[in-house]
């Protein structure tokens, strides 16, 4: 006997992650999904955004790694509420995982909550996880030739942060090939280039964020 | 490189159909999947092949695929087109502009299934 389904396979996720939306639009917190590859500064990059918007907005943050707490300890002595959730091998987050870290945030007293993905170019952008923003960190280390081999995150991204700024001396790639490619992919990208270990550029994308939540 | 979570979401979704329909196995999955899904049909079909043994409900199922071409309406020159087989990435036919809206081609479904009994 054949029995119709006609169902999206990613449908359980999706519905979890509709679930998740209605707790964020509930408690009043802008969430946004930040996305890379493994090395691109994602975790840096939030350090430094929080230390500019910690004065004025309440920040919390989600942090998805396969393995180990490093990043939450670093996001912690910022004195941030911070989850670490270890995926055991997974490689990026899906709305179910974001659901059961809920209750050790006190969501209701966030502004913006910052969920950083499993390090990777390619699977988080598949997974919603119920975000009002997906963006991502990625290093001018890691080579020009990235948004066209790795087009569907810079798709569906709404800001690129061009990080390691400072080591563009360097290296061998072409910024506006970067920035050209991306936004041939998605036009609507807003870019910005900054350097963690410079402090270059932090400022203007950290109030851009902040800004974010009332856009 | 997501294959196997997708083969084990597909795995839960026969399994709960199959019960609600009285079913005692399920000896064929058809799944429609877009070129522009980002899915491996060969790492699929791996990982499908991999977990389905877990429940006695799907440990004879076949999986079968089927691909959608990639449909679009160009923003550059406002046309539609369509691609067969495209690489992942792909662009206007016409006028090779890669900002294009997808309109199919992202489709990640289960389609029916066949059950006995």
């Amino acid at each position: 006997m054949k029995v119709k389904i006609v169902t999206a396979i990613l449908e359980a996720n999706d519905r979890i992650a509709e679930e998740n939306r209605k707790r964020f639009r509930e408690a009043g917190v802008f969430v946004v999904n930040l996305m890379g590859a493994p090395g691109a500064g994602k975790t840096a990059v939030l350090e430094r955004t929080i230390q500019v918007l910690q004065p004025r907005l309440k920040l919390g943050v989600i942090e998805g790694d396969i393995v180990g707490s490093d990043d939450a300890e670093r996001i912690s002595a910022l004195g941030v509420p911070v989850v670490q959730i270890n995926t055991g091998g997974a490689c990026h987050l899906d709305a179910n995982m974001i659901s059961e870290a809920l209750p050790d945030l006190p969501l209701r007293d966030l502004d913006v909550l910052i969920i950083e993905n499993v390090g990777n170019l390619v699977c988080p952008a598949e997974f919603k996880v119920g975000e009002d923003m997906k963006m991502m960190v990625l290093s001018v280390a890691e080579g020009h030739d990235k948004p066209l081999k790795y087009p569907l995150m810079f798709r569906e991204s709404l800001a690129l942060v061009l990080n390691k700024m400072d080591l563009l001396p360097y290296m061998n790639t072409d910024i506006n090939k970067v920035r050209s490619d991306s936004l041939a992919l998605n036009p609507k990208l807003k870019i910005f280039e900054l350097s963690c270990a410079t402090g270059a550029g932090v400022e203007a994308f950290a109030q851009w964020l902040g800004g974010s939540r009332s856009r | 490189m997501h294959e196997a979570a997708i083969a084990l979401s597909v795995l839960e979704m026969v399994v709960d159909k199959c019960r609600e329909a009285d079913g005692h196995a399920v000896s064929q999955i058809r799944v429609r999947i877009g070129f522009a899904a980002g899915v491996m049909p060969e790492a699929l079909r791996f990982a499908f092949d991999a977990a389905k043994t877990a429940a006695t409900v799907t440990e004879h199922a076949d999986l079968v695929i089927e691909r959608v071409p990639v449909s679009g309406v160009c923003r550059e020159c406002k046309k539609e087109f369509s691609v067969q087989e495209p690489p992942y990435l792909f662009s206007c036919t016409l006028c090779n502009s890669k900002d294009v809206d997808i309109t199919s081609g992202r489709e990640m479904e289960v389609v029916d299934m066949v059950i006995d009994g």
